[in-house]
């Protein structure tokens, strides 16, 4: 299996530093269904991110998207294979608290307020040595929440909601920043608006951000690379590098790169 | 500010007359009834004759109540208490639920009338019985309930707790417990006529002082405005307690969707 390369040719590559990569190699993953069926989701899937990147991960469901990230984030583990996070294991990374978690489902906690829901990551595990937090009130500003600190979530809407449950990844200030089809259950308009967010959200903050999503336009226009799943365990990741410029505006939804991006990625959706 | 008020008198209103309407309604059809075809009070008395009987000797009635909703609520305080430190064992694992769950079932379905006497003999005929008896009553819904509670903690929210690292501590604390308020005030709402009937249960076995007593004694004396006088305070003591507990509920849970439709009186 080939580990994939990152092209480095294109001067929209971020300055990566060796310590700060994210290194995926040989993640082999299984399942057995009740009827004692083994299922592989995840075939020595590697690759690498370099510090900073925005890599979104696209491909059909069940093609084992969310289980990469929770081996990445040490929720499950792999049968095979290796991650490192800056050059450490997911469960130290977990034990420094330098990885963001952002679900389809805002998960927010119904009885804390906005400001209690931002600052439950840094209630627990205090024993780490990781108190780099980002002020609550700041990252409620900046996610445009400011008036909003003492609502609880059932007052907020959909977006909103999500919005708070990117403040509260962002308040560890993490290394590495894991969305799992944040819009995913968003209304198209607010989806829309969202992406340009996030990318404004990173840009001043500049966590590595691994985005899964089944939208390909979305992928190509938040992301610095877009690693395509194969659908069956047998293809190959595909390594997709968007040379757009930053930053991105509506007016790159109309570029014809991007409509050449969009062909390209769905053509290798099938292999 | 008026305004306000007024509306919400009116939505008490709202909320109170009809009911009241139906219990006055039935009442006047008991009374006439009884008073046409002249049943004997030791039959069915009037409710006319209830309410001079019970405003006749009220410091009597006040005492026994207050000693019935003590044990009742003493009872249910012990029996909540128990089936919490109970659930959260469970929840550690598997295995302790697997051994402790059928003890409590166990406790459940065997009948309370035929231990109560039992408890006369071993704890005598203080106050203590009454509440274990209420206790043991209220003890198994809190505890399923909880339990169920505890475990319907959303994935995604322990998911990201542990990638934080959180102990098992920290997330039973901040998610799973606070996780489980919806489903004990539905146990609580369960429990705590239960509570009263195991009070009351209790009380027929031993002693002199409470309602059940009194039900009893009215009972052999064949003195029905009293036995009657006694239902009607064990009655209005289970709403009371019941819509305490609704009260304290819609304060807490003012962030669950249950509390969403509900009307704004209580």
């Amino acid at each position: 299996m080939k580990t994939l390369d990152t092209k480095t040719d294109d001067k929209y590559m971020r300055v990566e530093s060796l310590n700060n990569r994210i290194s995926i190699s040989n993640i082999c993953k299984s399942y057995t269904s009740d009827l004692g069926v083994e299922h592989k989701v995840l075939n020595s899937v590697s690759f690498e991110i370099g510090q900073s990147e925005f890599v979104s991960i696209v491909g059909p469901s069940g093609c084992g998207k969310t289980t990469l990230l929770k081996i990445i984030a040490g929720l499950i583990s792999p049968d095979s294979g290796q991650v490192t996070i800056g050059g450490d294991s997911p469960s130290k990374s977990r034990s420094s608290k330098s990885i963001g978690y952002v679900f389809q489902d805002p998960a927010l906690i119904p009885w804390r307020t906005v400001y209690e829901n931002i600052q439950l990551p840094t209630e627990v595990n205090r024993q780490t040595g990781n108190t780099n937090y980002r002020n609550t009130k700041e990252l409620i500003s900046l996610v445009g929440l400011s008036g909003f600190a003492e609502h609880y979530p059932h007052q907020l809407s959909g977006g909103m909601r999500q919005r708070v449950s990117l403040a509260r990844a962002l308040s560890i200030n993490p290394k590495l920043l894991l969305m799992d089809e944040p819009f995913g259950a968003l209304d198209e308009i607010t989806r829309e608006a969202m992406r340009y967010e996030l990318l404004d959200l990173w840009n001043k903050t500049k966590p590595t951000i691994m985005f899964v999503t089944h939208n390909s336009a979305e992928a190509i226009l938040l992301s610095d690379r877009v690693i395509v799943m194969p659908e069956s365990d047998t293809g190959d990741t595909t390594n997709i590098t968007i040379s757009l410029d930053r930053p991105r505006s509506e007016k790159t939804e109309s570029d014809e790169i991007f409509n050449q991006l969009i062909k390209k990625v769905r053509s290798s959706y099938k292999c | 500010m008026l305004v306000n008020w007024i509306k919400r008198i009116k939505e008490a209103l709202d909320l109170i007359v009809p009911p009241t309407v139906v219990l006055l309604s039935l009442f006047v059809i008991w009374e006439f009834s009884v008073r046409l075809t002249g049943v004997a009070d030791y039959i069915l008395p009037a409710p006319s004759k209830i309410m001079i009987e019970i405003i006749a000797n009220i410091s009597d009635y006040a005492f026994n109540t207050l000693v019935t909703i003590g044990e009742a609520i003493g009872g249910f305080i012990l029996g909540v208490i128990v089936a919490i430190v109970g659930a959260i064992v469970m929840y550690q694992s598997r295995f302790l639920e697997r051994g402790l769950l059928p003890v409590a079932i166990l406790i459940k379905v065997t009948p309370v009338i035929a231990i109560a006497p039992l408890f006369v003999i071993w704890f005598g005929f203080g106050l203590f019985p009454k509440i274990l008896i209420a206790a043991i009553i209220t003890f198994f819904p809190v505890l399923v309930n909880c339990l169920a509670g505890m475990r319907a903690t959303s994935s995604d929210i322990t998911d990201l707790l542990k990638t934080l690292n959180a102990s098992k501590f920290e997330i039973m604390i901040k998610a799973s417990i606070p996780n489980s308020y919806p489903y004990l005030f539905a146990s609580f709402k369960i429990a705590i006529p239960l509570a009263v009937i195991g009070a009351v249960v209790a009380e027929w076995f031993t002693g002199d002082k409470g309602l059940g007593s009194m039900i009893i004694r009215a009972h052999n004396n064949l003195d029905m405005p009293q036995l009657f006088g006694a239902v009607f305070i064990l009655a209005f003591v289970g709403v009371l307690l019941t819509s305490l507990v609704w009260y304290i509920e819609k304060n807490v849970l003012f962030w669950h969707d249950s509390q969403k439709n509900q009307n704004k009186i209580l």
